[in-house]
Order: C-alpha cells, then sequence, then structure tokens
C-alpha cells in the first residue's frame, strides 16, 4: 500500500487548520503523530479517510486520488477509529463491533463475520466483554471495543484518533504493542495520533510531529524526539535518554 | 473456542424472529376478534358469519341482515385492518427516524408532521380551503397529506444549502411542529363549536374514518415503507455509530438519511392524513421492541411494525368497547405507557442500560 499526502490544507470558515502537509507511507508500519492540542492531528486523520474534503490538494492512495474510490472500495482499504464512540443506541458489544464488517458484507452478516468478531475480541483481550451492553463499559473497555470494530474491518491502512487516551498505563502499552504486532505480522499502515511521548518513542516505527498545522519534523524516533524540536513544538523543557534502544523523554518545567 | 461462541451467537439473533411471530399472532387475534367490538350487540360468531355471508356474496334477505352487514363489513372490519396497518407505518416511521435524526426521541410529533398534517386539515374544515376541488372527506386527507410533506421538504432545503447536523434537523422538525400548531391554535380560538369538535377529533388521532377504500392507499405506503426500510436497514445500523465512522464504513450519511426521511414522510403522511395525528406508537413502539429484539435494524424495524399494529389494533378495540365516539389517539398511550415502563425497568440489561 502507498499512501501519499500532498499539499494538503484545510480551513473551517473562520480558521486555516492544515496548511501545506505532505508525507509519503510506504508498507505496513506504525506511525505516531504527535504535536500539541488544536494542531490539526484529527483534521489531518479526517482529510485522509474522506470524512472532511480538503481545501486544498490531494490524498493519493496507491496512486490514485482517494475521491476517486467508491464509497465502500474506500472503506476496505481505510479504517478509522474514533477518540470517542458517539453509538447512539444500545447494543451489544458483538453487533457494536460486527458494524465493522459492514464494507465486506452484503445484506446480512455471515457466520464468518462473527468468527472473526469473537477472534479478535480474544485478541485483545476483551472476549469476556461479548455480552455486555456497549453502552454500559468503562471508558477503557469501549475504546478496546472501538478498535476492535476497527481491526474486524481489516483495512490496509488504519487510522486511530489517541488509541490509549482512556487506558491506564498496562493497556496503554499492550494496547499499543497489539498496533505494532498488527502492523508488522497482518502487513497494515497503522498511523495513530499519539500525546504520550514515550508510548510513540517505544513502539512506533516513524513519527510524524506536527506544528501550527503542518509537519514540523518526520523520521524515526531518534530522529524526532530530540529536546530541540520537544521544545519548539510544545514549549517543554526535557531530557532525552536512552533505554533499550529507543529514547525516552524526561520532562522538566516548564512555564505555564 | 470462538467459533462454537460464534455459532451461539447466530443461533441466539434467530431468537428475534420468534418474538416477532409472537407479536404478530396476538395482532391477528386481536383484530379476528374485534370486529365484533362495537356499541351495537352482535355476538363474535355472528360477526364473522356476516364476513362469510358478504365474501360469498349471498343475498341479504332481511333489513336486520343489511344493518349487520353494513356495521361489520363496512365498520368494524375495515377499521380493524386500517388500525393494523396505520400502526404498523407509525411504528416503522418512528424506528427510521429515531435512527436518521440519531435521537431517541425522533417520531411523527417532533418532526412536525402530524401538526402540519393538522394543520391541513383545520384550514379545509375551519375555512373551507381545499387544495384540490375534492368530495369533503377526500379533500381534507389530500390537504393533510400535502402539508405533511412540509417540514420533510424544509429539512430538506436546509440541509442542501448549509451543514447540518442530526440534531439540527430534529430542531427544525420542532420548529416546523410549533409554527403549525400556533397556526390551528389560533383558527381553533375562532372556530364554531361543531367544526371544533371536529378539529379535536383529528388532533386526538382516529380510526373512525377508514374505510376500504383508503385501505389500498395504506397498504401501498406499507409496503414501500417496509420495504424502503429493510433495504436500508444495515446503513441505518451503521449510521448508528456517528456520521465521521459511517462515512468511513462506507455508508453516506447524508444521502442515505435523505433518501430514508423523504420516503418516511411520504408514507407517514399517508397514515396520518387517514387517522390524525396518534401519537405514542411513533415515539414508543421502537423502544420497546429495541427491549425484545435488539437495535439491529434488520430486526427491529419487523417487530417495530408488528407491534405498532398491535397496539393501534389493540387502542382501537378498547375505545370501540367504550362507545362509538371514542378516538382510538385517546388511549394508545394509556395502555401502551405501563407496558413500556414495565419492559424498561424490568429487562434493563437489554435496553437503554443505566
Amino acid at each position: 500500500m502507498e499512501l501519499n499526502i500532498d499539499g494538503v490544507g484545510f480551513s473551517y470558515p473562520s480558521k486555516k487548520v492544515l496548511n501545506d502537509v505532505s508525507a509519503n507511507f510506504e508498507g505496513p508500519q506504525l506511525v505516531a503523530i504527535l504535536g500539541p492540542n488544536g494542531v490539526g492531528k484529527s483534521t489531518l486523520i479526517h482529510c485522509i479517510d474522506r470524512i472532511l474534503k480538503p481545501s486544498e490538494g490531494h490524498v493519493m492512495l496507491d496512486g490514485k486520488d482517494t475521491y476517486e474510490y467508491h464509497m465502500k472500495e474506500m472503506a476496505k482499504k481505510v479504517g478509522y477509529v474514533p477518540y470517542a464512540s458517539s453509538d447512539m443506541f444500545p447494543m451489544s458489544v458483538v453487533d457494536a463491533v460486527l458494524l465493522g464488517r459492514h464494507p465486506h458484507s452484503n445484506w446480512k452478516s455471515t457466520k464468518d463475520d462473527v468468527r472473526l468478531v469473537f477472534s479478535v475480541l480474544k485478541r485483545l483481550g476483551i472476549d469476556d466483554l461479548a455480552k455486555s451492553q456497549f453502552n454500559e463499559l468503562s471508558a477503557g473497555q469501549h475504546q478496546k471495543v472501538m478498535l476492535a470494530r476497527g481491526l474486524v474491518q481489516e483495512p490496509e491502512i488504519m487510522l486511530l484518533d489517541e488509541p490509549t487516551a482512556n487506558l491506564d498505563v498496562k493497556h496503554q502499552l499492550g494496547v499499543t504493542r497489539i498496533l505494532r504486532d498488527i502492523a508488522h505480522e497482518d502487513g497494515v499502515l497503522i498511523i495513530m495520533i499519539c500525546h504520550d511521548l514515550n508510548i510513540a518513542a517505544k513502539y512506533a516505527d516513524s513519527i510524524i510531529m506536527m506544528k501550527d498545522g503542518t509537519i514540523f519534523a518526520t523520521g524515526t524516533p531518534e530522529e524526532v524526539l530530540i529536546e530541540e524540536n520537544i521544545r519548539a513544538v510544545y514549549d517543554v523543557e526535557c531530557r532525552i535518554i536512552e533505554d533499550q534502544g529507543r529514547p525516552h523523554v524526561i520532562l522538566r518545567e516548564c512555564e505555564y | 473456542m470462538s467459533g462454537d461462541e460464534a455459532d451461539l451467537y447466530v443461533a441466539k439473533s434467530k431468537k428475534r424472529w420468534v418474538a416477532i411471530l409472537i407479536i404478530l399472532i396476538i395482532t391477528l387475534a386481536i383484530t379476528i376478534y374485534s370486529v365484533c367490538v362495537m356499541s351495537f350487540n352482535i355476538s363474535f360468531q355472528e360477526a364473522w358469519e356476516v364476513i362469510f355471508k358478504h365474501l360469498r356474496g349471498d343475498p341479504l334477505e332481511s333489513y336486520y341482515d343489511r344493518i349487520r352487514d353494513y356495521l361489520v363489513f363496512e365498520g368494524t372490519l375495515p377499521r380493524s385492518i386500517a388500525a393494523g396497518l396505520i400502526g404498523a407505518i407509525l411504528g416503522i416511521s418512528g424506528a427510521v427516524m429515531q435512527y436518521c435524526v440519531r435521537n431517541p426521541l425522533a417520531d411523527p410529533y417532533t418532526t412536525g408532521i402530524s401538526s402540519a398534517a393538522l394543520f391541513g386539515v383545520t384550514i379545509s374544515l375551519a375555512l373551507g380551503i381545499t387544495l384540490l376541488p375534492l368530495h369533503d372527506e377526500y379533500g381534507i386527507v389530500f390537504n393533510a397529506f400535502v402539508f405533511s410533506m412540509i417540514p420533510c421538504a424544509m429539512m430538506i432545503l436546509i440541509s442542501l444549502r448549509r451543514k447540518t447536523t442530526p440534531t439540527m434537523l430534529i430542531l427544525i422538525g420542532i420548529a416546523m411542529m410549533y409554527i403549525f400548531s400556533s397556526f390551528t391554535m389560533v383558527m381553533k380560538y375562532n372556530a364554531e363549536p361543531e367544526v371544533l369538535e371536529q378539529i379535536i377529533e383529528w388532533s386526538i388521532g382516529s380510526v373512525s374514518k377508514a374505510h376500504w377504500e383508503s385501505i389500498p392507499f395504506l397498504i401501498v405506503a406499507l409496503a414501500v415503507l417496509l420495504i424502503m426500510a429493510l433495504f436500508y436497514s444495515k446503513k441505518l445500523d451503521v449510521m448508528s455509530a456517528g456520521d465521521n465512522l459511517s462515512t468511513s464504513l462506507g455508508v453516506d450519511p447524508k444521502k442515505t438519511r435523505l433518501i430514508c426521511m423523504i420516503v418516511v414522510s411520504a408514507c407517514t403522511s399517508v397514515a396520518v392524513s387517514f387517522s390524525g395525528s396518534i401519537g405514542f406508537v411513533g415515539l414508543v413502539v421502537p423502544h420497546i421492541s429495541r427491549l425484545f429484539v435488539g437495535s439491529k435494524g434488520f430486526a427491529l424495524i419487523p417487530c417495530s411494525a408488528a407491534a405498532g399494529a398491535l397496539l393501534l389494533v389493540a387502542a382501537d378495540t378498547i375505545a370501540r368497547s367504550f362507545g362509538a365516539g371514542l378516538p382510538a389517539g385517546a388511549i394508545t398511550a394509556l395502555i401502551g405507557s405501563p407496558f413500556f415502563l414495565y419492559f424498561l425497568i424490568k429487562m434493563r440489561t437489554n435496553g437503554w442500560g443505566r
């Protein structure tokens, strides 16, 4: 798979959010998008998945503009896991995850679809929740169910908006590792928005750092996570040490 | 083993159809019984003898025969059938609207359809304005039909011109509802007593005006609505996960919403123009159904149709047993609400949860 973001810009009537964003991704890997709040990370993901139409530039998927794909074709290639679900009606976890099979199924879900749902739930360690009501889960469980919904979609490219935001330390590590494994073992290009610099440093294959609606730095964690970059983007002082061959950020005081 | 669990899940999903079948059987039973419920004393056996006699085309010899034939074959039978059809239409329309505007409170009332129809009826009754120079009653029905399409047209016009959220759609509906209600109120205030009585009957909603001639219209409306709703049921499921996710899963939420709202509006308008604004069915029947069969459209939509039919047939039968004049709309909520509350509290794990 090949994803080219070519000079993408996006404006709301009152504000320009993205400005000339260009990036290229090839092959399966785990990419983390870092950057302060309101920098346009979610907007960028929305532009990639056609949820928002870029006001400038193009997003090319395997050499073809995303807008040339049929919606369902696009849904088979690109999956999206939102930050929070806005499911309206009560549904069991199985039914909620089963919605993710929509691009692949026609009118009815088959038994194979259901089997896949159960195996993904098992992979994420939440198969005991299968019969629970989706809207009665804790925030962390909820987030894992949404992740499961993205996984059963079996896309080539997966976009995740802060998939670990509501998880405790152990589950943050666990889920991000699962994401990396999926990227490497199943051959998926996973792009996730992340706020935890060290989680990104530990698992991501490459990092995109955004500032003021555009890309500030890209590269491997070692290349991007350096003191100057973090100071410039977040306005935070820090010290970088090395831990198990990966950079580790130790945050210092900041002016607030 | 995940295979076994999947088998279990599929088997359990099939049980939903049993619930729907049971509701249908009860509806049919009440409908069959209801033909003898009226203010005249005709027994159940007698009533069905009359119907079979009519269907066989036996000559009506005595005056008494003709009276009975009129009371049953032209009276209670078409009325019960119409009640079932109208109830089914309202049930489905409520379910689909709740999906479309992503709001559990959406129904023909809160989207303005009912009060717009009532306004059409009121100008015909109070001012004698009919849009087509039809015979009295048909003029009223046509007025109701045309006006009830206005709120939906308004929603569509606004959503074509600017970005609209589901919440905005329902607020537009509510605004339309209040506008038409105000107009109706002003006219009611100045209306003659006899006219006022008729307007009130329409505003409560009744199936007493249903004849054999109305039934083909209702059957067509129900068929179109049911087929459309089942066809779109999976897309509606996906849309319940939100517009962004729906786009990402390959369902265009705006397009689906537009098509569904137009079809639902048109079909509901047919029902409402024959019955007046019967409340409660469209709002609560989908929620009751959800408690039994869950939130998946493919089961929820037929279940809402069956439960809507059951509720309205039962309400009309009870209304008739009290006397000729009581409109069914007056008691749908009365008999429906206790059931709804009971199931809501009893079956909490299946429904709205906390």
